[in-house]
């Protein structure tokens, strides 16, 4: 069958090019993708992997995270105990708790005036009788301070406690910085150990990723010597291989996020019922959406890095023969 | 009759395809797989390449590939010293040489037409060029039917005109080929020669490496004959 064909060589035209440059990336993403989920076996391995390594950073922050909220609920109480002068009478006690609350520190200060004092000691079971033996009331009136939360570090109350204890009206002043000073220690200690294990793991998925990808390169190296053959450029052949560690890496994180939601929703019931039992609630948060970007960005660079490495060390030694 | 003009080479115009300048290659373990290799190829011309077996035929394909690096002399190709073509540039050599192999080289998962599309793809066509491009290819070595099939439900024929699909679809002005018939029989190996016989008619370059004495007699080309990595004998252009 005769067909004359007279169209000279000829290369895409200028027009085609980006639009051609870009399809053939979606297109080589999506391959690759569609390459991994034909091995779902495999690539479910290395993805799970990737997602246990990951999920466990990822839990222990959303444990401090709720411990933090926990503790944020608790510092009903103050912080802050300002005992005023004997002599002063209740109504003093209000205009230095007025001057107080202008202060951008604080965020609630409650005036307990000295026969608010006495009745709250009187309801103590065996102090009714104690105090029945005196004839003035021994307290004084106490100015009960919650700092705000940003202020609520142990150096920052020690600030306080200065500036408070100059007050011509104030006795002293007791601060219980006790517990904010352990608590904060405590969350100091998980967020190091979240930032450790995150960085261990990190590691981890790397090695993990570049292992993968180190086999597959293995794999594929007759497929990578013919590729070479007809002149494909060293990025055409790294590529699929880039964006395979990609994939790894953002499915792993995904998975990553599953398990820990996945915990939070199992723990939410029992969490619930303890808190019940001391007549409160406590809803768990799960992972935000920012910490949620956080695990996705990162793994997907973990992935891009740990194929990286591979592509870099091993597509080298492949030559065509 | 089909067409060839799908192939666009360059008209024999007195142009330089390759020059060999006192070309050594020499094995570490083995001694000088060629030595002192002096000749020139011009636009359009078919070269056979004969020789015994170990005569060095391989080795000067390979280094016109760039699969090998000479130990001493020079090597070029279409104006331009492969010595010192930058390892970037590579692939952009092997574009415009077409290169047939005689244990084919196709990828075995891969079907007929993703094998032949391979240099396009690799080149960054776009999908309806690339249909079009390896449709033509295949048609012209009779293949046009079995774009869908695996090479292993190919005959060694059949998996041959397949490799040469391959090594034209991206039209080369250069083809090499190494023992393209070296598992043939006689009528299939003459069917093979009849399709390089036709590309040469269109312009094509092409340099044949082959022990197939006979079929080089059929032609009257332009011949060269190696021995122990040397040229004994060139024909000269017919
Ligand atoms: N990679 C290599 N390492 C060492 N020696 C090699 C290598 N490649 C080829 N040789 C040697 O170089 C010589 C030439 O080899 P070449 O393959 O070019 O021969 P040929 O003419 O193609 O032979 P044949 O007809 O058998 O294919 C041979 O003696 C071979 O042993
Ligand atoms: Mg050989």
């Amino acid at each position: 069958m005769a067909r004359p064909q007279s169209r000279r060589r000829s290369g895409p035209s200028l027009l085609e090019l980006p639009g051609a440059w870009l399809g053939h990336h979606l297109q080589s993403a999506a391959a690759t993708l569609g390459r991994l989920l034909h091995a779902p076996l495999a690539t479910g391995m290395t993805v799970a992997v990737i997602g246990i390594a990951l999920a466990l950073p990822a839990a222990l922050y959303v444990l401090t995270d709720n411990l933090r909220q926990l503790v944020g609920g608790w510092d009903q109480g103050a912080a802050i105990s300002l005992f005023l002068h004997q002599d002063l009478s209740d109504a003093d006690a209000q205009g230095v708790a007025g001057r107080l609350r202008e202060w951008p520190e604080f965020r609630r200060v409650q005036v307990i005036g000295a026969a608010a004092a006495l009745a709250e000691f009187r309801a103590q079971p065996g102090f009714a009788e104690a105090l029945d033996q005196l004839s003035t009331n021994p307290l004084p009136a106490v100015l009960a301070i919650a700092p705000q939360p940003v202020y609520a570090t142990p150096a920052e109350i020690a600030g306080l406690e200065e500036r408070l204890g100059q007050l011509p009206e104030v006795d002293f002043v007791r601060v219980d910085t006790q517990w904010l000073m352990r608590f904060q220690a405590i969350l100091d200690l998980a967020q190091t150990l979240v930032l450790l294990l995150a960085g261990l793991l990190g590691l981890g998925v790397l090695l993990i990723v570049g292992n993968t990808i180190r086999l597959e390169i293995q794999n594929r190296r007759g497929e990578i010597e013919i590729m070479e053959l007809v002149g494909a450029t060293a990025s055409f052949i790294r590529r699929p291989f880039l964006y395979a560690g990609a994939w790894y890496g953002l499915l792993g994180g995904l998975s990553a996020w599953f398990l820990v939601t996945l915990a939070v929703v199992a723990l939410q019931g029992p969490v619930s019922r303890l808190a019940n039992l001391y007549r409160s609630e406590f809803p768990l948060a799960g992972l935000g959406a920012v910490a949620l970007l956080i695990i996705l960005g990162g793994s997907m660079a973990l992935g891009l890095i740990g194929s990286w490495i591979a592509v870099n060390r091993h597509l080298r030694g492949v030559e065509p023969d | 009759m089909r067409s060839f003009a799908f192939i666009c080479g360059q008209e024999s115009s007195g142009e330089q395809v390759i020059r060999f300048d006192h070309v050594c290659k020499r094995y570490p373990e083995r001694g000088d797989a060629l030595s002192d290799l002096s000749f020139e190829m011009e636009a359009g011309e078919m070269v056979f390449l004969t020789g015994h077996s170990g005569a060095g035929k391989s080795t000067l394909l390979r280094l016109i590939g760039l699969l090998e690096r000479p130990s001493r002399g020079q090597v070029i190709v279409n104006g331009r010293n492969l010595a010192t073509l930058p390892r970037g540039k590579i692939p952009y050599h092997r574009r415009q040489v077409g290169m047939i192999f005689q244990d084919h080289r196709l990828l075995p998962d891969r079907s007929v037409f993703e094998n032949v599309a391979l240099p396009l793809v690799v080149a960054g066509l776009g999908h309806k060029e690339i249909g079009r491009r390896v449709r033509a290819a295949l048609d012209q070595v009779g293949l046009l039917k079995r774009e869908r099939a695996l090479p292993v439900a190919l005959s060694g024929g059949e998996q041959q005109r397949v490799g040469i699909a391959r090594a034209v679809v991206a039209r080369p002005p250069l083809v090499l080929a190494d023992e393209p018939t070296g598992n043939l029989d006689p009528d299939l190996s003459r069917e093979i020669f009849a399709l390089f016989e036709r590309f040469h008619a269109v312009g094509v370059t092409l340099m044949i490496a082959t022990h197939d004495l006979a079929r080089v007699g059929d032609f009257h080309h332009r011949t060269f004959v190696l021995s122990e990595g040397r040229l004994i004998k060139d024909t000269g252009v017919c």
